[in-house]
């Protein structure tokens, strides 16, 4: 077993196989939750960890001024992620607990809660099985610094924490309007938030402590302790403005908690680039190459290379090219493999552009074991497309290409003599145009989790949505 | 059943009798014993030649036989008539012989029956041609049965009706059931049989008998007997004949016998040499007369002498050849026998050259095998150590974002420290406030008191004043 003798490769399938199954984040877990915990026998806490399997519930706090729709936003929330909610008051009410009935008794004594029972009684709460299973929400919990130093020392990590902000005046204006159906719970608004059904309009009353003057001091608590609560979550904080309707306010919410960070796991991006002709894909590929060195991987040059190269392939493939026809899939694959078999392909990395250009080619890289980790579709609208395209001359003379548009020629001798490839001519465009279209939609559907960009604008625009594209982990769908 | 006999048509004799061939048309339904003489030639025994009687005219009378009950006749049938004089005359000694046209039903009970058939008429084996032909003929009624045995019924009320299912069924002996005629029957009381007056007569027969009685009786005590005796007297029987006579209970027997000669022997039969006829002629052949041997025998003996020498000139040849076969088989067994061997020590060689390849190919890939799957692990153990070498930084640094790792002195500081030296701060605000306050308090009292001390004077010089 010399590394002489045969090559010790690691095969590809293993980087796949942990990037598709999160192995770098599930074992990152594993190791965060046995530092936390340190028990006496890791082995058995690990495989129950592992049969948990619950690194993808929901842990989501939501901090936010009063009035600005915290409690709304968190039911919404719980409901549609179908994950449990704590608060001050559901954890004071909780029957069968020490802890509650000491809270209880305080909080008559005093409207408040100390913070080592609250946090106690919290962590009591999470530790029950529907909360590890299911994930949980807190609203406003952490109220104070305090609070916030202790749960986090406790090991209690949320995963994302949102703050809703909004203007004093508004959220004082909007406190006078808020009511509360006492059978659900649920916060109504008499302007922005009316149920429909009657019945719940008539029981609706009207909760204490909303004139302006509570609201006022309330607020002022607030921000009191707010500013002290951010900076202990700075990576996994974000702000909407809940000045917005709430329907709004919630959907930024749920895409943001259902978005996952990202993480230090290695990452050997194999990007598919698709789009119709002149849409700027070998660009965007050649600028990828050259920031995050992946190998620029065109399918068309692949082909004219081997036939120039006359290789076997390329003897193959010549009659075809002389012919104007279209190569056969099982050659133009056998070409591409080869190219993406080679090592360097491996190590760095590609970026794709030209080939899968229907829905049986894109099943037959699939099944040859090629399989992008990043889609992208560039959308452009077809005027743009033509104007990109028909606009092109070259010089004959000096062999410069440029646009009529974007990059005119400097003088005016240089443009009389420009010519225009014959493949740019407008009824070639309209033809290839209508080839793609015929499959783009095929190919959507198959790339389940493609990013479609709109490619009608700067490059360098573009090219940063790509890279943020490729960069931030893709977005999950809680089932 | 009675006996009857084929006949065969064409014996030598006979004639039919006349009043024979009236019987069938005037009894159609009549199939038995029906007398229709043959139509041509005479009846009679074949076996034996037995003849009818021939010339011997027999005027018809109604024979004294009655027929037996056939169990499923006709009970209309009317008597058979035979000829039985005709049979008595030439007694077949195996057979009543009958005159009879028509096929009768009735299986021939001997076994010689085959003898007697009519020319061309079928081989009576079954009764059931036999009454086919005669229903043919006769448009008849006919029934036949096998012999069975009758059951019998012991008791004389039966209990239920299914009483034959339960218990197995009593035959009776018909040799003790009174309802079976024994003897001849051709001679029972025909009185009984002719129906009703006959036990009427008998009944006025013993009727008379009775009043015969009766009046015998009756005239017994008028007949005049002899007075009884005087008194002290006896009436004494007494002989007065001549020769007295020894009354005695006693009856005198007397034992007679008498003895026919012992039988002899019937001698055996004479053997019967019928008497010669025909001449006796003798005639002598000399010698030399019919034939030369030696002239005749020539060709027979070449034949034979042929023959026997090409018979023996053939078996020669057939061993010769035999024995030819027989080494060019042994040539060949021995060959084949020699490539048989050596087959098998080519399939052997094969085989053996088989399994070693089959090993060391399974050893080969035996040895592929685990070096693929040490590649393998060391594959993956390479690349799991390549994939999480950042794992342990990326932990810690999690946990520090999170919050969990801090540093332990900047808690300190903030939880420990901060919240006394704001509290310090603090209270030292607070005593700044507290002074001020009291300084605000001093200047307020002293400028009221300089106020309401000025005032007093005001009021002072205004009183001075004017």
């Amino acid at each position: 077993m010399d590394a002489t003798t045969a090559p010790h490769l690691i095969p590809a399938e293993m980087p796949q196989y942990g990037e598709a199954n999160h192995i770098f984040e599930l074992m990152q877990n594993m190791l965060e939750q046995l530092l936390i915990h340190q028990p006496e026998e890791p082995i058995p806490f690990m495989i129950k960890h592992l049969h948990r399997n619950n690194d993808n519930v929901p842990k989501v706090i939501i901090l936010g001024p009063p009035a600005s729709g915290k409690t709304t936003i968190a039911m919404w929330l719980c409901k549609h992620l179908n994950t449990n909610l704590l608060s001050v008051d559901n954890l004071i009410v909780k029957e069968f607990s020490v802890l509650a009935t000491e809270a209880r008794k305080h909080y008559q004594k005093t409207k408040t809660v100390p913070s080592m029972l609250l946090i106690k009684l919290m962590e009591e709460r999470l530790a029950e099985e529907d909360c590890i299973r299911r994930g949980w929400i807190l609203d406003g919990i952490p109220e104070t610094r305090e609070q916030a130093l202790i749960i986090q020392s406790r090991g209690i990590i949320p995963r994302h924490v949102v703050l809703l902000s909004a203007l004093d005046t508004v959220l004082i204006e909007r406190n006078l309007g808020k009511r509360i159906d006492p059978y659900t719970g649920e916060i109504y608004h008499t302007t922005f938030d009316w149920p429909p059904q009657s019945e719940i309009q008539s029981r609706l009353m009207v909760p204490s402590g909303i004139s302006e003057m509570e609201t006022a001091r309330r607020l002022l608590e607030y921000h009191r302790n707010i500013v002290r609560i951010l900076p202990s979550y700075p990576k996994i904080l974000k702000v909407i403005s809940a000045d917005q309707p709430c329907v709004d306010v919630f959907y930024q919410a749920l895409t943001y908690v259902q978005t996952n960070h990202r993480s230090n796991a290695p990452f050997t991006p194999r990007v598919l680039l698709c789009g119709p002709l002149g849409s700027g894909k070998s660009l965007q590929a050649a600028l990828l190459a050259q920031k995050y060195s992946l190998v620029n991987v065109c399918c068309g040059q692949l082909l004219k290379e081997a036939v120039a190269d006359q290789t076997k392939f390329g003897e193959l493939i010549r009659p075809y090219f002389e012919k104007k026809m279209a190569v056969p899939d099982n050659l133009v694959t056998k070409v591409l493999s080869q190219r993406l078999d080679q090592q360097d392909c491996i190590q760095r990395g590609w970026v794709l552009h030209g080939f899968p250009r229907d829905l049986d080619q894109a099943h037959l890289m699939n099944t040859l074991g090629y399989s992008p980790n990043r889609v992208f579709f560039l959308n452009v609208p077809f005027d743009s497309i033509i104007e990109r395209l028909t606009l092109r001359r070259t010089d004959p003379v000096t062999g410069e290409r440029y646009h009529l548009m974007y990059k005119p020629p400097p003088t005016i001798e240089i443009q009389a003599r420009l010519m225009q490839n014959p493949k740019d001519s407008e009824e070639q465009v309209r033809l290839k145009m209508d080839l793609y279209y015929r499959n783009s939609a095929d190919l959507e559907q198959f790339y389940g989790q493609a990013i479609t960009l709109n490619g009608d604008q700067d490059p360098y625009t573009v090219f940063e949505y790509i890279e943020s594209g490729i960069i931030n982990p893709l977005p999950q769908r809680i089932p | 059943r009675t006996r009857t006999c084929r006949t065969r048509a064409d014996w030598p004799g006979q004639e039919p009798e006349v009043p024979c061939a009236s019987v069938p048309s005037g009894k159609p339904a009549d199939r038995n014993c029906v007398e229709v003489p043959p139509p041509n030639g005479t009846v009679g025994c074949w076996a034996t030649a037995a003849r009818a009687a021939d010339g011997s005219r027999v005027p018809w009378s109604k024979p004294s036989v009655a027929p037996a009950a056939c169990p499923g006749d006709l009970p209309s049938r009317p008597p058979p008539s035979l000829p039985p004089l005709r049979a008595w005359r030439n007694r077949c000694p195996w057979h009543y012989l009958h005159l009879s046209d028509s096929y009768d039903t009735l299986v021939p009970t001997c076994f010689k029956a085959k003898l007697h058939r009519r020319r061309g008429s079928p081989t009576p084996d079954m009764a059931s041609a036999l009454t086919d032909g005669t229903s043919r003929a006769m448009n008849s009624y006919t029934y036949t049965s096998r012999p069975r045995a009758l059951p019998c019924q012991r008791r004389r009320y039966r209990d239920s009706l299914t009483q034959s299912d339960d218990e197995p069924v009593r035959y009776g002996n018909i040799m003790y059931d009174r309802r079976v005629i024994r003897g001849n029957t051709y001679a029972l009381q025909t009185g009984q049989l002719l129906g009703q007056p006959d036990p009427l007569e008998l009944q006025r027969l013993q009727q008379a008998k009775r009043r015969a009685l009766a009046r015998k009786r009756a005239q017994e005590q008028l007949r005049p007997r002899t007075p009884e005796p005087v008194e002290g007297r006896k009436h004494v029987d007494v002989q007065t004949e001549l020769y007295l006579e020894e009354i005695a209970d006693r009856i005198i027997e007397v034992d007679m016998e008498c003895q026919t000669d012992a039988f002899l022997d019937r001698p055996p039969t004479p053997l019967f040499i019928p008497a010669k006829t025909g001449k006796d002629v003798a005639t002598q052949i000399l010698e030399g007369e019919l034939f030369d041997f030696d002239l005749e025998v020539k060709p027979m003996l070449e034949v034979l002498v042929g023959k026997t020498i090409e018979q023996a000139l053939l078996e020669v040849m057939e061993e010769e050849e035999l024995a030819n076969l027989q080494t060019l088989q042994h040539e060949y067994e021995e060959i084949r026998n020699v490539e048989l061997a050596e087959v098998q020590r080519l399939e052997e060689q094969e085989r053996r050259h088989r399994e070693e390849k089959e090993r060391r190919k399974q050893q080969q890939w035996e040895i592929v095998h685990k070096h693929q799957e040490t590649s393998q692990k060391i594959a993956a153990r390479a690349f799991a150590q390549r994939y999480l070498a950042d794992l342990l930084p990326s932990v810690f640094s999690s946990l520090r974002d999170s919050g969990y790792f801090y540093d332990p002195i900047e808690r300190d500081i903030e939880v420990g420290f901060l919240p006394w030296l704001m509290n310090e701060v603090e209270k030292s605000m607070e005593y700044s406030m507290v002074g001020r306050t009291v300084v605000d308090m001093l200047i307020r009292e002293v400028v009221e008191r300089r106020l309401s001390m000025y005032d007093v004077k005001e009021n002072g010089l205004q009183n001075l004043r004017p």
